[in-house]
């Protein structure tokens, strides 16, 4: 497999690795470095998120491995292909795919949280032996949790953490500050051993030692050599650990938000640092310049926010109220013959006075089973299953009701006021990879409420996920979306749409007005979608096109707005559509493949303008060391403004 | 003093640095038009104009710069007037290829998500729908009495 250009500074010009070398890892990155970058501050801050400072290595091209293999992070790399496949749809991999799909894998099937997540690793890699393989740091919770590590949460806190390593390989924890104590190697070369938070790591290579905190690479006896090697920095979700030999397996790559791949961690010089200093550098997260000439120091992490519990006090709990759910077809007719009484007009009376009596004694029940209507609050549907307990009287008033055999109406009584029902997420890959992906229009349909418009940076890339909870009493709900997308450094809820989605059943007749009456005045008007895309080459928001003030700009602009939705009310939201779905306006680009070469593609990189060679363009060129008339500095900056052609 | 030139022909677009060139015959003495200027010099060389048709470039070694040939004239007895202008990029090129600067577009080398407003997009959008996985597909009646 030929090296990526980007990656390939620095290498020697005929350098690639042999074909059919054996990997079974996924390096993203290599690069070279100073020391062995595990230090012992492991900040979380989300997939992948390790400060740079922390990764500095060094590498010798006499160590170099011929079975690197280069990929993304997203990449599953499987070795009876031996290629870069993504799954189809998507070709950036979320956890969640990993999560739903590694059960299918026949060598993979993470069952427990301590096989569940790695959540990075330094993989090395010997030349030909085939047992360099992988050293995986794992993340075990620092608290008893259940279920599958989610490495999007950072409210994971770990602070133990699994080393397995290779045969050639020892670790040493430290217990003091430069005391280490070994962690040995077993037999088959899969040795764990826990390390806590905080710990510094000292990993030793062939027979060698590279002290990770501060660089020095020290041999057995502490004498400072120089060794080093080519290290890959990946993270990956892998359900059973490595064993040596082992070749069978396949490696998933733990999708990175933040950034495309590891290469971009290490953007400080190096063969292999395609640039983060290079594209973007330091300053370019930070602003570029500021008061004190660095930018600003804001910290781009976000917090988690998740969807809340309910309540824990509810009309339930109090005790006073009676909540059941009714099942069975009529039950509510059997119930209503019990609550009103008929008058036995059949049954002979000896005499007037026992007639009277009965007739009497019925008005009596009559008037009672009015007043007993007062103690049914409701009877509604509502669109959700509700979980119950066990099968009681159904009572009113605190009276119990039977039917003619003698046997009491009976109904399951409701444990919980909120219900909860997920509607799941669904990922979204990026459709272009490119800022397109970024002008697309999405609006997502909740169930009983309508339509909202979520920008791409939301979820683009990423998921989107929508969960409900309903208030059993009222029919009330909540709809909870949460998101995360590729480029936004966030996993949280991003939205929370409020409705009622119940049909009551009037008692009365004055419950039936009062019903009517909320179909026509309490119309919960709901925002129709707005218009679509600039179309065609007129301009893109925030691009600084001048098109869209042409007639033929205006015309595209005029688009008519479809509006989804009318007024609702919450007995017209039951009819609605009952599954949430995503409508996604994508732009249709039309791309010439002459276009790079005709105008060239955005790059804003600061580097020297024959790096690239081909159509190369920059503006405000400071033009030193060129001895030429200041007439001919004025006409190479003109062209490059419009583009030089480096050969 | 006397100075010399080099004919070419060169097929390159005129925004190419590091041209292709064929030389055209050997170096030629050459006269310089008196008041010209260093980047767009006039000269005169003995030479018939039917050994030269093909020549579109030069090069002057004394002034370090290669030249566009933007005009010939046949002069009398066999003299050619060449109207040269200087070609920039090309005379300096290993000094402008490592001249740093930001390049902002570049035909092997992109960030894609840069903002691109050279961009061509169709007048329609394409529109997809995608169903969440799960739906509300249950229903419950709730009885809610009091006592």
């Amino acid at each position: 497999m030929a090296i990526p250009e980007q990656y390939r500074q620095g290498f020697p010009e005929n350098y690639s690795p042999e074909a059919g070398a054996e990997t079974q890892w996924c390096p993203v990155a290599i690069k070279e470095c100073s020391a062995v970058g595990i230090s012992g501050t492991f900040n979380r801050g989300g997939i992948g998120h390790i400060p740079q400072q922390t990764f500095d290595l060094t590498f010798s091209q006499s160590r170099i491995n011929r079975a690197l293999q280069f990929h993304k992070v997203g990449d599953v790399y499987s070795p009876d292909t031996g290629l870069n496949v993504s799954p189809p749809g998507y070709p950036t991999m979320s956890y969640e795919w990993v999560r739903d799909n590694i059960p299918e894998h026949p060598n993979t099937a993470p069952t427990s949280d301590e096989d569940s997540v790695a959540l990075f690793g330094v993989a090395f890699v010997k030349g030909d032996d085939p047992t360099s393989r992988l050293l995986v740091i794992r993340a075990n919770r620092s608290a008893v949790k259940t279920g599958m590590i989610d490495p999007r949460d950072p409210t994971e806190r770990f602070n133990l953490y699994t080393i397995t390593f290779l045969p050639f390989m020892r670790i040493y924890q430290s217990v003091e500050e430069d005391i280490y104590t070994e962690s040995r190697l077993s037999n088959n070369g899969a040795l764990t051993c826990d390390v806590f938070e905080g710990t510094q790591v000292r990993m030793e290579c062939f027979d060698q030692r590279f002290i990770t905190e501060d660089g020095e690479i020290t041999d057995v006896n502490d004498n400072v050599v120089e060794t080093s090697f080519f290290f890959g920095l990946s993270s990956w979700v892998q359900a059973t650990l490595p064993n040596s030999g082992d070749t069978g397996r396949t490696w998933y790559a733990l999708w990175c938000p933040e950034q495309e791949s590891f290469a971009e961690y290490f953007g400080d010089g190096g063969p292999y640092g395609v640039g983060q200093n290079i594209y973007y550098g330091l300053n370019s997260v930070q602003g570029g310049y500021g008061f004190d000439g660095d930018g600003g120091t804001f910290d781009f992490r976000s917090d988690h926010i998740g969807i809340p519990t309910a309540p824990t006090m509810g009309v339930t709990s109090s005790g006073f109220y009676n909540i059941y759910k009714l099942t069975g077809q009529g039950v509510l007719a059997d119930f209503g013959r019990a609550l009103f009484p008929q008058l036995p007009w059949d049954e002979p009376v000896e005499n007037t006075m026992q007639g009277i009596a009965k007739v009497i004694n019925y008005l009596g029940q009559v008037n009672q089973s009015g007043k007993l209507l007062d103690y049914i609050l409701d009877i509604h549907i509502i669109p959700c299953a509700v979980p119950y307990g066990s099968l009681q009287h159904i009572t009113v008033g605190g009276r119990e009701f039977y039917n003619e055999q003698g046997y009491p109406y009976q109904a399951n009584v409701v444990d919980s006021p909120y219900v909860s029902q997920s509607c799941g997420s669904l990922a979204i890959p990026e459709a272009f990879g490119n800022f397109l992906d970024y002008t697309v229009r999405c609006k997502l349909y909740l169930p009983f409420y309508g339509y909202v418009e979520i920008p791409p940076e939301y979820w683009n890339g990423g998921w989107i996920s929508v969960d409900y909870m309903f208030n059993v009493i009222d029919g009330s709900f909540v709809a909870y979306v949460s998101g995360r997308a590729k480029h936004s450094n966030m996993n949280a809820l991003i939205g929370q749409y409020s409705g009622c989605a119940v049909t009551h059943i009037p008692l009365r007749g004055a419950d039936y007005s009062a019903v009517v009456a909320g179909i026509i005045t309490t119309g919960a008007g709901i925002a129709g979608s707005v218009g679509g895309l600039a179309v065609g080459n007129l301009g893109i928001a925030g691009a600084g096109a001048s098109a869209v003030a042409s007639g033929l700009g205006q015309l595209f602009s005029a688009k008519p707005n479809m509006v989804n939705n009318g007024s609702s009310n919450s007995s017209s939201a039951m009819m609605m559509y009952k599954t949430p779905y995503l409508i996604i306006e994508y732009p249709t680009p039309q791309f010439s493949d002459r276009y790079p070469k005709e105008k060239g593609l955005p790059l804003n990189v600061a580097s020297s303008l024959g790096s690239y060679g081909g159509m190369t363009i920059a503006t405000d060129v400071v033009l030193d060391g060129i001895p030429c008339t200041e007439r001919e500095k004025e006409r190479i900056r003109t062209a490059l403004k419009s583009g030089l052609i480096f050969k | 003093m006397a100075h010399s030139i080099q004919l070419y022909n060169t097929a390159d677009d005129p925004r190419v640095v590091g041209k292709t060139k064929s030389t055209v015959g050997g170096a030629h003495a050459i006269t310089l038009k008196d008041g010209c200027s260093i980047d767009e010099p006039t000269v005169s060389l003995t030479i018939s104009a039917s050994s030269i048709a093909n020549a579109n470039y030069a090069y002057i070694g004394d002034f370090g710069r290669y030249y566009w040939i933007r005009d010939r004239k046949s002069l009398v007895n066999g003299v050619v007037e060449l109207v040269l202008e200087s070609d920039p990029w090309e005379s300096f090129a290993s000094q402008l290829r490592a001249c740093p600067a930001t390049i902002s577009r570049n035909e092997n080398a992109s960030n894609g998500y840069l903002l691109d407003d050279s961009y061509q997009l169709l007048a329609y959008n394409t529109v997809v729908t995608r169903l969440f996985p799960q739906g509300m597909t249950d229903e419950s009646m709730i009885l809610m009495t009091v006592g």
